[in-house]
């Protein structure tokens, strides 16, 4: 094929944040890898240090540095891309393109824009582009009007008819609104908004609170050819953001000709933004007159897309890698992997997926609690089923982190605090719902207290019908069938009744009620070897098995919580990739849609389950792993594997297993610490004017500017004490602290998940390869050395980022388990 | 709920829950894979006497509406699906999929493995089933010796003329086993329509005086309908344009000498790539699918292809050489599936109002 451009500049998603993951890296190392076989150079401009992006790249196409309009301008001027890609960075990027527009820097450069076409990208963020698009294709959009006077704002407000939104007019883009019901609310807002706006100006919209959200995502090519790749619709009614919103997919409660219209619009919204690639649309659906409007476009990748791809397991960012090249839909031709896969198809399901999101309410107390437009989750987990139910449990499951695999009881809750919370939905409305209709609740007055379809109370209902049979008859073959049809896992069954979770597989075995694994695929079994992924039901048909050669299974972390998580999928995603270099075939068993480790490209095989003994029982039992890889952070399920006799490594390491004589240190001393020998890797500062509360670290620079001397007198003992213990393998942190009478060796510790990817870039060394070399007997001591002398250290600086901003907080310092994200930047 | 079987022709048995009717039927088991529309598949006649299998996980949820009846007479022996939900969403009556079922007499089994049920019968190949209460030898043998019937289009298309009027063209619509999306599109056009039944003879339509002809879709084989019906088509689609769908479309081929083969197995989807070769614009559509049309059989007939799916590569659309006349497979109008194709029916009143101003020009010449 010939190409236009060989060169592209692609602007990275920069740290993770509240509404971005690990999904831009996801799809960004996808597109990488498909100009790499069509022989088209990437430059990247990131400075996310967890992205398997910056691993793909050589040094010279990576330019680590902050996502700026300048930085953007000097990379352009230094590298001359012919190509620019922003539709992979988010919104920032999308923002930073217009302005390059604006400038008209891509045509006196002669840089052809990728992915979104110029109109689209002056659409985004400016509702009265959007609306004159939509009005021209004939489609709907929520009546509003910018005014900027008091007077204006109520006539317009009385003309719409109450309730009405108003929201600050201003030139990025702002969270802040308000739903007023009447006129007094609408005075007090308007107060407060003209003061936001820089021109002075609000606008008054038609509230659409209570109406049904639905989401689309479609892809189109070059030649107009268009496929809807998901329908997502959103439990929660307009008025909780939909990144807060438990969301479903397929649709499931509206009839056909609603869904070939919102279809139809989508197409007609890509045809006149001439999208290539990808497009996210949003509409709220009246549900009294049936009137759809089209609330928002976004065609840049976004958790939405992410979604589609993970529950149609349609490799969304491969096949619009090579749209933006310039192919049809027709001739796309795919990885291996997907063979079997014709892309031209329009994906159609046979299971459900529920996406739960995940809030960071324990570790950000102070946060508002209560759900509404702004969002607030920081990261989700899905779970799929054949039945809605299934999915539901399972995605609830899988949402709570529950070592034993129970819910949290609701039975405390007052009556008035109920419904106070049916009203005004916080993070655990779900097991809220279910039990208010434990309490007796129609689904008919739920549907109008919380504007949620009655269709999902009819569902979760039937949850309590199975719930009321677990606890009335206990230790039952059907009971076990009944639960596993449902969702229920083993672990909660054999809670509920005190005994082993072996005697539930035993029951479970006795009624033929077995796990069964299906592919999650986008053909509804139509066209069979399309995918590698698998979700479990309890029915006829396995179509999973286990593989002819030795395998590891990977335990994944489940969805994204505050704390070092995006590095943590990161550093799960490197487990895999060397696992396989290593010999293995590769399982990997997670729940985060964002996550990049679940990425099929990464691993043989995916499982999508509740990270529960039970469901890990499941898996080692059909697939025997040789040897399975849990994070040290789950100490009961490290106990029970253990108990059970299963070959087993705890990576990442727990953090507690450190060994440390004081809370407060200075700076750190990294190591490889193998059976024999203890290798120096380098060094990392944290804070040399005075030393740094562990818990409040948030910046890291390395190497550290300290004579070579004294270096290694500290690293002589620090090797006296590793040496001490037979505890220490792998990749450990010396820690010091530094004051007027010296530097003091102050403890060892296993080194952070967030500073071994540090390390990494830094040292130009994959550690976390290292390790699994390690682990697997395949290190080469001498290679490691010859690695280690011949290293070019970088100097670095990474700063840890933390969400307080985005959730309204004031707080000055963060701690450890409150971060977001990261950024690095080189330091002299 | 009730312990029921579904059996197959080949010897194998699935066990489930009964809803719907307890009523034990035979028929043919197709595997339908929309997502949504399970009322609108379950009216449709082209399914007359057989058991549906649904892939969608639920169906059910948003109850039986008024908008979304292909017909109003139900005459499917079976549906089978993972889980239904009891809901009903009417204004004025509860009516639930459930109570439908049961009013139309009609089993359902639910609890069932779709996803190996599909994958079973795309292996094994189209096959007759029954839903019984015991699947014992008996049951097995009742099925084997069971002739379904080929009379699937006298059993479902109207036998008496009817009109839907409007005010705009005179279209008469020949009726296989017409379902309501069809009159639905040609009302949404303002046409007067006249229904008249499947064996009218050519002199009956010609007489009504129509602007356009539309063959619609239907059940069962085209192989089992009379030779005169092929003679039908061959008088009026020289006379005036014609039109046709599903079995229309059939129908049509075989009235001009091109062949049909059937397919390994049915396709009830909407998720194939269907190519207009003129323009290379791909669309989706509902496809409904038993026979095919022989791609070297169109060698030697005076017809065009017009659509091809590309997936399996079959002819989805045709179109006369000399007559202005088309076909295609698929159904143009949803039902359920999307309407990227609904413009067919805007094309066909082109193609009439052409064809008069040539006729009245040509009477000017005399």
């Amino acid at each position: 094929m010939n190409f236009k451009f060989h060169k592209v500049l692609i602007i990275g998603g920069g740290p993770s944040s509240i509404g971005h993951e690990n999904e831009l890296d996801a799809a960004t190392f996808q597109t990488i890898l498909t100009f790499q076989k069509f022989n088209i150079e990437t430059v990247l401009l990131d400075n996310n240090p967890f992205t398997l992006t910056m691993d793909l790249l050589p040094d010279q196409d990576i330019f680590i540095n902050e996502i700026n309009y300048s930085n953007v301008l000097k990379l352009i001027k230094k590298v001359h891309p012919d190509a620019i890609l922003p539709t992979l960075g988010g919104l920032h990027a999308i923002r930073l393109c217009k302005e390059l527009i604006h400038q008209n820097i891509l045509k006196n450069q002669g840089i052809k824009l990728l992915g979104a076409s110029q109109l689209a990208i002056f659409m985004i963020n400016n509702p009265i582009k959007m609306g004159r698009i939509i009005k021209n294709i004939h489609e709907n959009i929520v009546p509003s009007t910018i005014v900027s006077s008091r007077e204006n704002a109520v006539y317009i407000a009385r003309k719409i008819g109450l309730p009405v939104i108003i929201k600050p007019v201003s030139k990025h883009h702002s969270p802040y609104r308000q739903n007023c019901k009447n006129f007094n609310q609408l005075d007090h807002a308007l107060d407060n908004f003209f003061k936001h706006s820089s021109s002075h100006q609000c606008i008054v919209e038609k509230s659409i609170v209570g109406y049904k959200e639905l989401e689309t995502i479609g892809i189109r090519d070059e030649s107009g050819t268009k496929i809807l790749i998901s329908g997502l619709e959103n439990i929660d009614a307009v008025g909780i953001h939909s990144g807060d919103s438990i969301i479903i997919t397929p649709f499931q409660t509206i009839t056909d000709p609603e869904y070939q219209k919102i279809r139809n619009a989508t197409f007609k919204i890509m045809d006149a933004l001439r999208v290539i690639g990808f497009c996210h649309v949003q509409f709220a659906l009246d549900p009294t007159t049936k009137r759809f409007f089209v609330t928002k476009i976004t065609p840049s990748f976004s958790r939405s897309i992410t979604l589609a791809a993970k529950a149609t397991n349609y490799p969304i960012a491969a096949v619009c890698s090579q749209l933006i090249l310039g192919r049809t839909l027709e001739h796309v031709s795919l990885p291996s992997k997907y063979s079997h896969l014709i892309p031209i198809m329009e994906p159609t399901l046979d299971h459900v997926v529920i996406k739960m999101p995940l809030w960071p309410f324990d570790n950000v107390p102070k946060a508002s609690h209560h759900l509404n437009t702004v969002m607030k989750s920081v990261g989700s987990t899905i779970g799929i089923g054949r039945t809605i139910e299934e999915a539901m449990l399972k995605a609830l499951r899988s949402s709570q982190f529950s070592p034993r695999d129970v819910l949290p009881s609701m039975q405390n809750l007052s009556d008035d605090n109920m419904i106070n919370q049916l009203i005004h939905p916080r993070q655990n409305r779900i097991l809220v719902l279910i039990e208010a209709l434990r309490r007796g609740y129609s689904p008919a007055e739920l549907a109008e207290l919380t504007k949620i379809d009655q269709f999902y109370f009819y569902k979760l209902r039937n949850l309590l019908v199975v719930e009321n049979e677990i606890i009335n008859h206990p230790l039952r073959s059907s009971t076990v069938k009944a639960a596993h049809n449902s969702g229920f896992g083993d672990g909660m069954l054999a809670e509920t009744w005190n005994v082993p979770i072996e005697k539930i597989f035993d029951l479970g075995q006795k009624c033929h009620s077995i796990p069964t694994y299906k592919a999650i695929e986008s053909t509804a079994g139509e066209v069979l070897n399309t995918s590698s992924s698998y979700y479990s039901s309890y029915e006829k048909e396995n179509e999973s098995h286990r593989f002819k050669s030795d395998s590891a299974l990977v335990i994944g972390r489940g969805g994204n919580q505050l704390g070092p998580n995006t590095a943590a999928d990161y550093y799960t995603a490197q487990t895999l990739i060397q696992l396989h270099h290593s010999g293995y075939q590769t399982i990997i068993m997670n729940n985060n849609p964002n996550s990049i480790s679940l990425c099929p490209k990464i691993s043989n095989k995916q499982y999508i389950e509740p990270i529960q003994l039970g469901n890990i029982l499941d898996i080692i039992y059909l697939e025997q792993p040789k040897i399975i890889f849990i994070p040290g952070n789950r100490h009961y399920l490290v106990r029970e594997l253990s108990k059970r006799h299963f070959k087993i490594a705890i990576i990442p390491p727990d953090q507690e297993t450190g060994v440390l004589r004081d809370s407060k240190a200075s700076f750190g001393i990294d190591f490889f610490v193998t059976a024999n020998h203890c290798h120096p890797i380098s060094t990392v500062q944290f804070n040399l004017k005075q030393p740094q509360q562990l818990k409040l670290i948030f910046k890291y620079m390395a190497p550290l500017k300290m004579s070579s001397r004294v270096i290694k007198n500290l690293t002589s003992q620090a090797i006296n004490e590793i040496k001490s213990s037979s505890e220490w393998h792998g990749l450990v942190q010396a820690l010091f602290i530094h004051n007027q009478n010296g530097n003091h060796l102050i403890g060892v510790r296993p080194l952070k998940i967030t500073e071994t990817v540090f390390l990494n870039r830094v040292t130009g060394i994959n550690w976390i390869h290292e390790l699994i070399k390690y682990y697997t007997h395949q290190l080469d001591r001498n290679k490691l050395i010859h690695l280690l002398e011949h290293q070019e250290q970088k100097h670095l600086e990474m700063v840890a980022k933390f969400p307080f901003r985005q959730l309204k907080v004031r707080t000055k310092n963060g701690l450890d388990s409150q971060i977001v994200g990261a950024k690095i930047e080189p330091k002299q | 709920m009730a312990t029921r079987y579904l059996i197959l022709e080949d010897g194998t048995a699935y066990q489930g829950k009964a809803f719907g009717s307890r009523a034990t039927t035979t028929g043919k088991i197709i595997v339908n894979s929309n997502m949504l529309g399970y009322q609108e598949i379950i009216t449709n006649p082209i399914y007359h006497d057989q058991i549906i299998v649904f892939t969608q996980p639920s169906i059910g949820n948003i109850g039986i509406n008024h908008k979304s009846y292909e017909s109003i007479s139900t005459s499917i022996k079976g549906v089978v699906t993972h889980e239904y939900s009891d809901i009903s969403t009417n204004r004025l009556s509860k009516l639930s999929l459930d109570d439908f079922l049961k009013q139309r007499n009609i089993p359902g089994i639910s609890g069932i493995d779709t996803r190996e049920l599909a994958h079973h019968l795309r292996k094994h190949g189209a096959m007759k089933a029954s839903l019984v209460d015991v699947a014992d030898q008996h049951a097995f043998d009742q099925l084997n010796a069971t002739v379904l019937t080929n009379q699937q289009v006298s059993q479902v298309a109207t036998p008496k003329p009817y009109p839907n009027p409007g005010t705009g063209l005179n279209i008469i619509v020949i009726d296989f086993g017409l379902k309501h999306g069809i009159l639905k599109q040609l009302s949404e056009r303002h046409c007067d329509t006249i229904v008249l039944p499947w064996n009218v003879d050519s002199k009956n339509i010609l007489d009504l005086d129509p602007d356009g002809i539309i063959l619609s879709t239907g059940p069962g084989s085209p192989y089992d309908l009379p030779k005169s019906v092929l003679k039908m088509i061959q008088n009026v689609q020289k006379r005036v344009p014609l039109f046709a769908m599903g079995l229309g479309h059939e129908l049509f081929a075989l009235a001009n000498h091109a062949s049909l083969y059937q397919l390994k197995i049915d396709y009830h989807n909407s998720s194939h790539p269907i190519k207009e070769i003129i323009t290379n614009h791909v669309l989706y559509a509902s496809q409904n699918q038993e026979y095919s049309v022989d791609n070297q059989s169109i060698q030697n007939s005076n017809l065009i292809v017009t659509y091809r799916d590309l997936v399996n590569r079959t002819i989805q659309g045709l179109r006369h050489r000399d007559y202005p006349a088309f076909s295609v497979q698929f159904s143009p109008d949803g039902g359920p599936g999307p309407t990227d194709s609904v413009d067919l029916y805007d094309e066909f009143l082109e193609n009439i109002s052409s064809n008069m101003n040539k006729r009245s020009s040509r009477n000017d010449e005399f």
